[in-house]
Formats: structure tokens, sequence, C-alpha cells
């Protein structure tokens, strides 16, 4: 970090599993600390205060006004972010959002204009991007070790999330897998290989599906010109799942969590799963932390995001036309 | 029983020859090919007669194994239902929905077996598998993620007016009709994005198909020629299946030793599993000894077939295509 910089201060919004993760992240982060926590549920913003000697605040209007707050991590359900990130934006607060950016596009153009409009940051926290194992595929792809890319595999799968308030069930609310956790993968794919011309996705119906299962297969083709191919995945019993494979016209590169782990504890009693599964990564520092770091010297001026707003309604757009396809039963073309 | 294999075109041939000569109660009378040169080498390394006229061999055996290039499966196998004799086809039946038609129907009106060589379905793993959706433990069954992906096999296969197509035709018929098998279902709808980018030809190299059931369930296919040379074997069928009440996975040829060669050489896998083209031999062999079904009939050809047919449809149009239409096509 650069020298004698003052942290930036946090004030996390949502106690859910994110937004414990950030918090504790933010522990591990010399450029950030984290000052005030707000929850729909007083006493869960009390417990994760406590944990990070924070202060709990009860409204979200008292939480972004205040003082010793540069920047707001909007951890809410998705379909909340809207309300909540420009809320933050209105008292001048940078906004640092979980992903998927918005419910809707809508949302997330407000978004994207009140944060344009406040002079603040806008930061899509698409944790991928900051993932040692998918910034390595993405570097040798564009070091061309495949030559010209032509066929992309990307899967990222786990059970179903089980949030607080079952949030993810409500489709309106959570745009189910595909958007959850497809929306990581499509905006590895465009971040890597640049804009999609089209886009199918078969998935399972959201009425008719069965209770917490959740399963989404996308298409997309490039316009660079290769197809990709996207497994989103809240069917699993195993824990969390992701795997990559670039064929080019040079080579093939492929990426299994499961085939590759550093490190697996197996204790003789069984431990229950955790609620939300989180991918774990056995580096020095967590994509988390170093996610939260990027973010701080990005508010502090000191670097450019590695993702810009524009890139996260991107993801979405692809994302939510995916989703219209998944219904509609025909292929659409992205303009 | 009476059986020859006609034509070398197709590189399946040279292992169904060895599992022929490995089978008890089959005698293997002698071989036909376009390709003189090609055919009376393997005819003489199996130690039988080549037939320079495959009339002269159709006259000679009750069952013949076809194993030519895809464009020439009509003309050939239709010539052996007039004479008379079964034949263990191999796939895709056929380059069109027409000639699948006309050769599947001719076997019919001659009363003889046809058989479609799909070795797939007689893999233990997928046995084990099929068993497990039938007995329901993992219920319904909604969605299917898998692959037959490969390395650019050369040969007739990238030469369109024999071949039919490229990656699509090639690897989209084994797995349409396993998901068939598994599902109990058939195949309503596809769509396809099929590529060009491994190896910039006319042909198409890579395929990424999504087939809707008629039973609800929706899958996907990756058909793509992207294992390199240097990968360590030729490719792979795998199927991930996701069922209301649980999942599973099944790798068919997963089954393998890791080789590290001393010199600089690629590693290798070396299967071990159970030789499933002798496997379905043996049913072929059986089916018409007993005069019942193959396991895989001339009719779950065509509908393997269709599935690839769509997908070129599907990539033509640029929209998801109805496998009736393919039947009009």
């Amino acid at each position: 970090m650069a020298g004698n910089e003052r942290p930036v201060r946090l004030a996390i919004l949502g106690t859910g599993a994110i937004g414990g993760i950030h918090a504790l992240a933010a522990q591990e982060a010399p450029e950030v600390t984290v000052t005030a926590v707000w929850s729909r549920t007083p006493s869960h913003a009390r417990d994760l205060a406590e944990r990070v000697a924070a202060t709990a605040y009860d409204t979200i209007e008292e939480t972004v006004s205040r003082h010793d707050v540069d920047a707001v991590v909007v951890c809410t359900p998705t379909f909340l972010h809207r309300e909540h990130a420009i809320t933050a934006a209105r008292a001048g607060k940078h906004v640092i959002c979980e992903k998927p950016l918005a419910r809707e596009l809508g949302d997330a153009e407000a978004i994207l204009e009140a944060t344009r409009n406040a002079g603040v940051r806008l930061l899509v926290a698409h944790v991928v991007r900051f993932f040692p194992e998918f910034v390595a595929l993405r570097r040798a792809v564009l070091d061309g070790v495949v030559g010209q890319p032509a066929v992309v595999r990307m899967s990222r799968g786990s059970g179903y999330p089980r949030g607080r308030d079952d949030w993810h069930v409500s489709y309106r609310q959570s745009g189910g897998v595909l958007l959850d956790m497809g929306i990581h993968d499509l905006d590895w794919l465009l971040w890597t290989f640049g804009p999609a011309e089209r886009v199918y996705t078969r998935a399972l119906d959201p009425v008719s599906r069965p209770e917490y299962v959740d399963y989404a297969l996308t298409t997309v083709r490039l316009r660079g010109g290769a197809i990709a191919h996207i497994e989103s995945s809240w069917a699993e019993t195993g824990g969390f799942r992701t795997h990559g494979e670039v064929a080019g016209d040079a080579g093939l590169l492929t990426y299994d969590s499961a085939l590759n782990p550093a490190l697996s504890v197996s204790p003789r009693q069984p431990v229950a799963a955790p609620r939300i599964a989180i991918p774990t990564t056995y580096t020095v520092e967590s994509p988390y932390v170093t996610q939260i770091r990027h973010f701080a010297r990005c508010i502090r001026g000191e670097v450019e995001p590695v993702i810009a707003p524009e890139e996260a309604y991107e993801a979405l757009r692809v994302a939510l036309t995916a989703l219209d396809t998944a219904r509609s039963g025909q292929p659409a073309r992205l303009s | 029983m009476r059986i020859g294999l006609w034509s070398l075109a197709h590189m399946h041939g040279y292992g169904y020859l060895s599992a022929l000569r490995r089978r008890e109660g089959v005698e293997l009378v002698g071989l036909a090919d376009e390709e003189p040169a090609r055919g009376e080498r393997a005819a003489a390394d199996s130690g039988v007669p080549f037939y320079a006229d495959p009339d002269d061999l159709l006259a000679r055996v009750d069952a013949m194994v076809i194993t030519s290039a895809n464009a020439d499966h009509r003309a050939m196998a239709v010539r052996a239902a007039q004479a008379g004799v079964a034949v263990l086809l191999e796939k895709p039946i056929a380059t069109t929905y027409a000639d699948g038609r006309a050769l599947v129907d001719a076997f019919a009106r001659a009363g003889r077996t046809l058989a479609t060589a799909f070795p797939c379905p007689f893999s233990p793993a997928f046995q084990e598998l099929l068993d497990a959706v039938r007995a329901g433990r993992l219920g319904r069954l909604l969605a299917m993620r898998t692959t037959n992906r490969g390395s650019m096999p050369g040969g007739f296969f990238i030469q369109l007016e024999r071949s039919g197509g490229g990656a699509v035709i090639d690897h989209t018929v084994h797995v349409a009709d396993l998901l068939r098998r598994l599902t109990g279902a058939e195949p309503t709808r596809v769509y396809a994005e099929v590529g060009h980018g491994l190896y910039h030809q006319e042909w198409d190299d890579s395929g990424l198909l999504s087939i809707d059931m008629s039973d609800g369930s929706v899958a996907t296919l990756d058909c793509s020629w992207s294992r390199p040379k240097s990968y360590p074997t030729w490719g792979d069928v795998t199927l991930h299946v996701i069922g209301e009440e649980g999942t599973a996975d099944a790798d068919l040829f997963g089954q393998h030793l890791h080789y590290y060669p001393g010199e600089e050489a690629r590693p290798r896998w070396l299967g071990w599993g159970s030789d499933v083209d002798a496997l379905m031999i043996d049913d072929f062999v059986a089916a018409v000894n007993d005069g019942r079904a193959p396991r895989s009939t001339g009719e779950d050809g065509l509908r393997a077939l269709e599935v690839a047919l769509a997908a070129y449809a599907s990539a033509r149009e640029g929209r998801a295509v109805e496998i009736d239409e393919v039947r009009a096509m």
C-alpha cells in the first residue's frame, strides 16, 4: 500500500454469506477498515459488527450518511441492489456492489446513472476476475498459448444455496442459478474473449422445477468467432466445483477444481455442509482480499478498476437475454 | 455364422475385424474394399481372401459389417439387403434423412437384420447408469450435460462429399442415441452453434448442441474435434445427469492407465475397460442367429442421425429446429 494513506472506511449492507466474507476479507486488507454494518435483522448486524470491531446501525440512511464511511459494500439480495446502491450513491459514498449488479436491466441503468451523477465509483464484485486459476487461464489465452480460441467450456456448480429467508428460491428476487452463478462465467467470457454475438439457454423452468434444484446450460457465440458452453448448477451433491476449458487452433487448456485440489481435509465424523458453498483457494491471499484491496486502491485513485461499471452491465444484459431464450426456445442476437 | 467385412474407409473397421477374428462361432469369410490395396493388405493380415467384387462376398455370407465412408452406406447396405445379407452398419447410418430412410426400409422389405454400430450402450458403466435411472434412483431426469469430444480423424471424415459433414455428424449420433436410451424419450428440437475455428476449413470441426427431449428434459452436447494431437487419448464420451433425486456422472472411456513414456513422447492413456466393440459384435451375431432385434436397430441409427441433421439445419438458419422438420428436408 502507498505509505501513510488512510484506510478506506467501509459500511457493509447485508450480513448474509457474502456480507460476512467481505467483512472478514477486509480484516486482512491493510487498505480498508470496516466501520459500519447494517442488516434487515438488527441482531445479525450486531453479531457481524462485533466480529470486525465495527458499529451496527438500524437504518440504511444512518449507515450510509456516516462521516466515518467512505464506501458502501452492497451485499443484500440481488433485487435490493438498486435501492441500496442508489441510497449510498446519493449520500456521496462509493459503491462496491455484489454481483449480479441488479435483477433487471432498468435497475442496473439506474445504479450506473446514480453513481455517475454523484461522482462516486461503482465497483462490481465479479470476484472470479480475482481468482488466480481464472486469471491464469485468461492470461494463457491472451498470451496465445492455444492460438486462436475456438471452443470454450466453463462450469460452476454447487448444492442449492440456502440463504436467509431462502431468497434464492424466488426467481423474481434472484434470477436463479444463471443470474447468480452463470454471471461469473459470462463475465469471465466477455472479459477474456470480447463481446457476445448470440446466446441460447436451456434451463429448468422456474415454476415447475423441483424445490432446491436449479440448472442452466448456456451456449454463446462470441463476435471473435469462438463458441462457448456454460454450465451453471445448483443441482450438485458434492462441494463447489469449477471447470474451464479453452480449445484453440494451436492447443488446449483445461482446468478442473476437482482434479487438482491443493488440499482436502476429511474429518472422520461427517460435518454439515455450509448453507452457501463458497470456493476455497489455497493461495497466500484469498481472492476476496485481493478484490477488496484492489477496490480500495481504485477509490483512492491509485489504479483504474479491472471491471468497469459498463462491463458488469454487459454481463447482466447477456445473462438476462439468455434467461429470455430459456423461455422463448429461440436464440437471441446481442446488438 | 459366415460373416464378411466391406470397406475399411472407417478406422473402426480394423477394430471390428480383430473382434471378429477372436470370436468363436463366427467364420470370417473375407473382405471387400473399394480401395483394393487397402483391402488386400487387411485381408492378408487377417489370413482371409480379398474379394474384388463385393457381390462374390455377399453371395458367401450370412452377415456383413460395413465400415465405409458415410455417403457410401446407402448403396452398399441396400445391395447387401437385396442379397439377403444382414448388416452391422457403421454410424452415422447415412448423410441425409432420405438415404437413411431408404436403407432402413430396404432391410424391412428384405426381412433382414440391420444393426447400427453404436458400441456405447454396451459400456457396463452406461448399463449401470441406465439401471439406476430405471430403478428411479435419480428420480425424474431434468438435464444432461454431455460430451463426445475427439481428435480430428482426417481421411474421408474431412471430405464433405463422402462424410456429409465434419465433427457434428461424426460425434453427435453416439450421444443422441444414449440420451434416447437414458430418458426413454425422443429428441424434439435442436439448437446448435457449429464452428470452424480449430482447423479453419470448409468442414465443421466443432459444435455445441442443445437438445430438448419429449419428456421435458434438456441436454447439451459438445461434439467438437477439440482434442489436439498431443492429447493422451482419442477423446471421450461423458454424461453429467441431473435428476430430481440425485446426479450421476459417466465417463464411458474413463477406465485407463496413465502412461508416461521414458523418451520425449506424449503421455498416453491406456484403456483397460471392457471391449465394447466385441460386446456389440456379440449382440449383432446373436441377434442374427436368434432372429431378434439387435441392441441398436437401423431405426435407432436414423433417430440419432436426425439430431445431427437438425444441428446443421439449426446452424444454417440460426434458430432452434424441430426434429420433424428434418424429415421433410
